[in-house]
């Protein structure tokens, strides 16, 4: 470029300022808006990596199925990366809280990883101090210094999942080994049931209001707890938390650091095989030497008793013998006796027949009876001997009937020890090889959730930019033709002159260039901290954590779009030169044919072409006359349209979901977690005048999966069909066709049948286990907004799994309630020992559509940007319209057009055009949208399909809000046209 | 008092520090149905006197009366309506919608007007009536500058104000031009008001305006004006 060429370019710029901030202002949106979006998705991640690492938060946590050790936790230290690992004890209770028993989960403090964010108050100093979440401190109406007492809780049982699940909590992979004991003191984990609140405050591990699951309860924790590790008695470590060299110089959620991570946790992995075998060894020694212990004891109680039993049978027998002694003596007694009366009959025979004389008779006599007192003093003795005997058997049977007492009494407690014995052993023998679970932090719900929306408003990155650029490469394109087309004449004066044909349009692409350029450094400022800042804002409703937001200037983006906007603007601006350049100098020099009026379609149809008057006639011709325009205004006016439509569509979605599903899919108030069907619940809902309809139902989360997709579900099989459709509707969502469950086929959702791409007649496998496969035919597909859902019939449920469901649910319809009613009933059910929790449908939807509110922010953000586009597409456009047609305007208002004619043969064009515009607006609006949400939903959820008609009549009114505001201050630069113009010769 | 009378009209341009004086006291007079040229050098101050008596521009002093109004006083909307009731204004470049036919062009006007004529009678008047429903742009200069007049007559306007009608034409067809204007102020008695730099047409005038840096130097009456057919130049 030649010097007078470059004094040229200044004073081009100075006097046609307006042009050249059109198109710096259309890049610098387009940028801004390219920028931000993009730049929101980082800068999401780098708030949440800004505030994990200013917390010093884990990235590995290591659960062993049996519990980790202080020498896992040495080799786990030295392993290759980590520098850092610290153990920690974790267990859940329970705790009264308003009318329910909220669950919370239990952490020890650690020293150098995992900080806890204080509110209020101070950490835990002593082992009988406790630091509470902030929104459970709240909700409970706590006050520092105040008790917390806990309990154990009820144990888990199978249903509980798709409590979690309905309750508002997003299937996590997390699988805490956890040390929960059916008991109901806390004494197996720690050392006391009472904590005295001394501080309260947030912890990283929730990033939300959400507290993930829990194994007691009803299966959603509620909030969660730190104490000193010195409260707990587990007699290993719950959990290992490490971090990895070099990851907090990385972004979370980054390839490069899941890398990093990933490496570790393969050798952490590695590590586990030796130390979980010690770890077994350990345990099945320390419990064979117990069984050992055990079964000596009770070998030696068996040999006591076994002894007691042998002295009685020799004490027995000792008596036996001494009674037959007895009896012996007895009868030789009497044998004797018998005999002496033989010899004394003898002797008096002989007497009597004179064969011994008197004296021998006498002697005989006397001997006989000595012997006869002999033998009764014999007998006498036996007697006294025979008395005592039988004192000593009295005796022997008192002590057998006392023996006989003890050691019926001995033997149960004998058995119950053999029994606790085998137990015992039984335990040993099925005793596995422990495990770990070696996790990054995509095992923490919130922190996934987090990923994923940072995601979905990349999602949305992804589109909207692009419609940005189409508007400021076609703004640019007109403005800059236009600005050629007015220079016909010095570009035809420069080439007769010889300049070459490249530092001809230097000017031009030099001109074209600096805008942009300058709008595209204003708008990559711009957009990198506007817009992530309000979207981040907006998120951080929800994620309450992240107060710090980071919008650092992201270069590679910035870049990007401002090449892009240079491509397109430097484009448009060679395409506009071209074809001028390319003609000779004299017929550039000559003024350029009028472009020719035309006959338009709408003439043919005479009778209403007669009715229009001329400044209308004119209107549809010149609409037709200048098609560039009319395409450029219509896609600008068609693109606002469109982000409108799509901005307040988006939130007829998201709103849609929580309305449909709560209102009008699932008809039912409350629902009651139960373990099972039983007489007194069942009296007790009967019972309930508060209680209008009430159903049980057995609601059981498994996975499903179809064309090799594999998604995490809900069962759910009603008691009965016949008052199903009271409490849940299913119907198709387009044809509004109801369904009824059959005896051959399940029901599934409507995502979940995307997801899996299954159609009614398709089959699906259920998975009740991760050996069981069952597979169920598919008979319809049902409209559903929240999770993924299978309804099956009970006679079906029977008929695959070969047994009766057990009901764990039931579904309840009151009338309508008020808060305190409410709190009564559900404090009464509450109190039932069979109701493991209570939850209203309408707490649900709350929490539910508090969540949705923060979106609300990005639509807002759409809608401005929207209005921005639609205001600097409008104001360009008809900058260019006025300015090409100076002459034309000047002539009427010669001719006595007053103003507000003169205004209105321009306005009426632009009425037009913006009627077009909307029209346009709503067919790509409505594709946009369609696209949107598809990008934009996650797994769980499906938004709403369809938008409001308020939508569309917002969308229109403000778009033509947005045109009409440009017509009102175009208004102004019409009347200030000079009627001098029409004088000066066409140009 | 003359159909048109100016009286002593000054036009002070301010350029920075500069006053340019366009119109150093300009009086003249004219009366109904008389054919006026104006003639004077490029930058005479001819275009800033057709300015002001065609109400697009207002003198910085003076007095202008068209039929007995002041139309220095007029502002705003009563300018307007002065343009648009009273002026009839054939341009240089015709300045024809280039969207609308010529009936239409015509017709543009006409719905402004208050007592039109009518179009397609004009426009037969000035010889078009074989092109009615042709865009401008089939149509030669002549016959653009034909449909011109006739728009700026159908007003049916108290004065026709014609801003150098041939300059954009060839010779013959400027002739012809001229000779539609004179014809039209004859048998129309309108006021026709020729605006050139081109002094060879003045002896078809029934007034020669000459005008010569800022001022009217010199105003003559023609007794005979000749048929634009007997000059030549």
């Amino acid at each position: 470029m030649k010097q007078i060429q470059r004094i040229d370019f200044y004073r081009e710029i100075r006097k046609s300022l307006n042009r050249f901030l059109s198109i710096l202002f259309i890049v610098t949106l387009g940028v801004a808006f390219f920028t931000g979006v993009r730049s929101s998705e980082p800068d999401m991640r780098l708030s949440a990596d800004a505030y994990l690492d200013a917390n010093r938060f884990f990235d590995i946590r290591v659960l062993g199925t049996l519990g980790v050790t202080k020498d896992d936790l040495a080799a786990i230290t030295k392993a290759d990366g980590v520098i850092n690992a610290e153990g920690a004890y974790q267990t859940e209770a329970m705790t009264k809280v308003n009318n329910y028993e909220a669950v919370l989960t239990i952490y020890s403090l650690t020293e150098t990883m995992n900080d806890v964010t204080l509110e209020e108050g101070r950490l835990p100093q002593d082992s009988s101090e406790c630091f509470l979440d902030s929104a459970f401190y709240r909700e409970g109406d706590y006050q520092l210094g105040d008790t917390i007492t806990l309990s154990s809780g009820k144990t888990k049982t199978e249903g509980i999942r798709s409590g979690s699940a309905d309750s508002g909590a997003f299937d996590s992979e997390s699988s805490d080994y956890v040390n929960a004991d059916a008991k109901n003191g806390m004494s197996d984990t720690l050392i006391t049931d009472t904590y005295t609140i001394v501080g309260y405050g947030s912890y990283a591990g929730y990033l939300t209001w959400d507290r993930g699951t829990a194994s007691i309860g009803n299966g959603s924790a509620d909030a969660f707890m730190f104490l000193l590790p010195e409260s707990f008695v587990q007699e290993a470590y719950s959990v290992i938390y490490v971090t990895v060299e070099g990851a907090q110089e990385e972004i979370c959620y980054s390839d490069a650091y899941s890398d990093k991570v990933n490496e570790v946790m393969d050798r952490i992995e590695e590590l586990s095989g030796s130390l979980c075998t010690l770890r077994y060894q350990e345990l099945y020694e320390e419990g064979m030497a117990s069984i050992s212990d055990a079964e000596e004891e009770l070998k030696k109680q068996q040999e006591e008793l076994d002894s007691a039993k042998e002295k009685l049978k020799e004490a027995a027998e000792d008596l036996q013998k001494s009674q037959d002694q007895i009896d012996a003596s007895f009868s030789s007694v009497n044998e004797q006796e018998q005999e002496l009366q033989d010899q004394e009959n003898t002797v008096e025979a002989s007497y009597q027949a004179g064969l011994i004389d008197e004296v021998t008779y006498q002697t005989g006599m006397q001997q006989i009876a000595a012997g006869k007192e002999q033998i009764a003093s014999v007998k006498e003795d036996l007697t006294a001997a025979q008395e005592e005997l039988t004192q000593g058997l009295k005796e022997y049977q008192a002590n057998a009937d006392e023996f006989e007492k003890q050691s019926q009494e001995a033997q149960p407690k004998l058995d119950a020890a053999q029994e606790d014995i085998n137990e015992a052993k039984s335990e040993i023998s099925s005793l596995e090889i422990p495990s770990w679970y070696v996790l990054d932090r995509n095992s923490l719900q919130t922190y996934v959730e987090y990923g994923q929306d940072a995601e979905r408003i990349g999602a949305i990155g992804k589109v909207f930019p692009i419609i940005f650029f189409l508007v400021a490469a076609l703004v640019s394109l007109t403005t800059m033709t236009r600005m050629v087309e007015e220079q016909r004449v010095q570009i035809g004066t420069m080439k007769a002159l010889g300049y070459k044909k490249g530092s001809i349009a230097a000017k031009y692409i030099l001109y074209a260039f600096s805008a942009s350029m300058a709008g595209g450094i204003l708008g990559a400022l711009l957009g990198k901290s506007v817009l992530p800042y309000v979207i981040i804002k907006a998120y951080a409703i929800l994620y309450i954590n992240i107060k710090e937001i980071e919008t650092p200037l992201n270069w590679s983006i910035s870049i990007a779009a401002i090449l892009i906007a240079e491509f397109c603007v430097v484009a448009a601006t060679f395409a506009a030169c071209y074809g001028e350049l390319a003609s000779s100098p004299a017929k550039l020099m000559r003024p350029p044919a009028p472009p020719s009026g035309k006959r338009v379609l709408l003439e043919r149809i005479t009778p209403l072409w007669k009715r229009l008057n001329f400044t209308r006639k004119a209107t549809i011709r010149n609409l037709f006359r200048y098609k560039k325009r009319f395409f450029m205004t219509v896609f600008g006016i068609g693109s606002c349209m469109a982000l409108l439509l799509v901005g307040f569509g988006l939130r007829d979605s998201i709103k849609e979901i929580v309305n449909k599903q709560y209102r009008t899919i699932w008809t039912y108030d409350m629902y009651l977690s139960v373990e099972e069907k039983s007489m007194e619940l069942t009296d007790m809902l009967d019972s309930n005048n508060d209680i209008d309809e009430y159903m049980y139902a057995r609601i059981t989360s498994m996975d499903a999966s179809a064309n090799d997709v594999t998604k995490s579900i809900n069962l759910f099989v009603p008691e009965t069909l016949q008052s199903f459709d009271d409490f849940v509707i299913l119907k198709d969502r387009t044809s509004e066709d109801t369904y009824t469950m059959s005896e051959d086929g399940v029901i599934i959702t409507e995502k979940l049948a995307k997801m899996l791409s299954l159609k009614a007649g398709d089959t699906i496998t259920i998975k009740p286990s991760e050996t069981e496969e069952i597979e169920v035919k598919v008979s319809a597909i049902t409209e559903n907004y929240l999770f993924h859902y299978i309804y099956m019939s009970t006679a079906y449920y029977e008929e695959v799994f070969h047994e009766e469901p057990v009901y764990n649910r039931i579904n309840v319809k009151t009338g309508s309630l008020s808060s305190a009613e409410k709190e009564t009933l559900g404090e009464m059910f509450l109190a039932d020992a069979q109701v493991q929790s209570v939850i209203f449908v309408a707490d649900m939807e709350k929490q539910i559509s508090n969540m949705m509110d923060s979106l609300d922010m990005v639509v807002w953000v759409l809608i401005i940007s929207a209005g921005l586009l639609a205001f600097i597409v409008l104001y360009n456009l008809n900058n260019i319209n006025i300015l090409e047609r100076k002459r034309e305007l000047a002539t009427l208002k010669v001719l006595g057009f007053y103003d507000g004619e003169v205004a209105e043969y321009i306005f009426r064009e632009n009425t037009f055009l913006t009627i077009f515009g909307i029209i346009a607006g709503i067919g790509l609006g409505v594709i946009l949208h369609q696209f949107v949400i598809r990008t934009s939903e996650i797994d769980m959820i499906m938004f709403g399909r369809q938008i409001k008609t308020a939508s569309y009549l917002f969308s229109v009114v403000i778009t033509l809000f947005f045109s009409t505001f440009v017509n009102w201050v175009m208004y102004f630069r019409l009347k200030k046209i000079d009627m001098i113009e029409s004088l000066k010769s066409v140009e | 008092m003359s159909y048109v009378e100016a009286k002593d009209i000054t036009k002070v341009y301010h350029m920075g520090e500069v006053d340019i004086h366009a119109a150093a006291g300009v009086s003249f007079s004219i009366n109904k149905g008389e054919f006026v040229v104006v003639v004077g050098s490029s930058g005479a101050g001819k275009t800033t006197v057709l300015n002001i008596l065609g109400g697009m521009d207002d003198a910085t002093d003076g007095e202008l009366f068209v039929d007995g109004q002041d139309i220095t006083k007029l502002k705003g909307k009563k300018l307007i309506q002065y343009r648009r009731e009273d002026i009839g204004f054939v341009f240089q470049f015709y300045n024809l919608i280039q969207n609308l036919t010529a009936l239409e062009n015509v017709e543009l006007a006409l719905q402004v007007s208050s007592d039109p004529l009518n179009a397609k009678d004009v426009l037969c008047e000035v010889g078009l009536e074989d092109r009615l429903n042709n865009f401008p742009s089939q149509l030669s200069g002549g016959e653009q500058q034909r449909v011109s007049i006739a728009r700026a007559l159908a007003k049916n306007p108290k004065l026709l104000l014609c801003d150098e009608p041939t300059g954009a034409l060839d010779y013959q067809t400027g002739k012809s031009i001229l000779a539609l204007l004179q014809d039209m102020c004859r048998t129309r008695k309108m006021t026709v008001i020729v605006i050139t730099h081109n002094l060879a047409i003045a002896p078809m005038a029934d007034r020669i305006i000459r005008i010569k840096s800022g001022k009217v130097s010199d105003i003559s009456i023609n007794e005979n004006p000749k048929p634009i057919g007997e000059i030549e130049w």
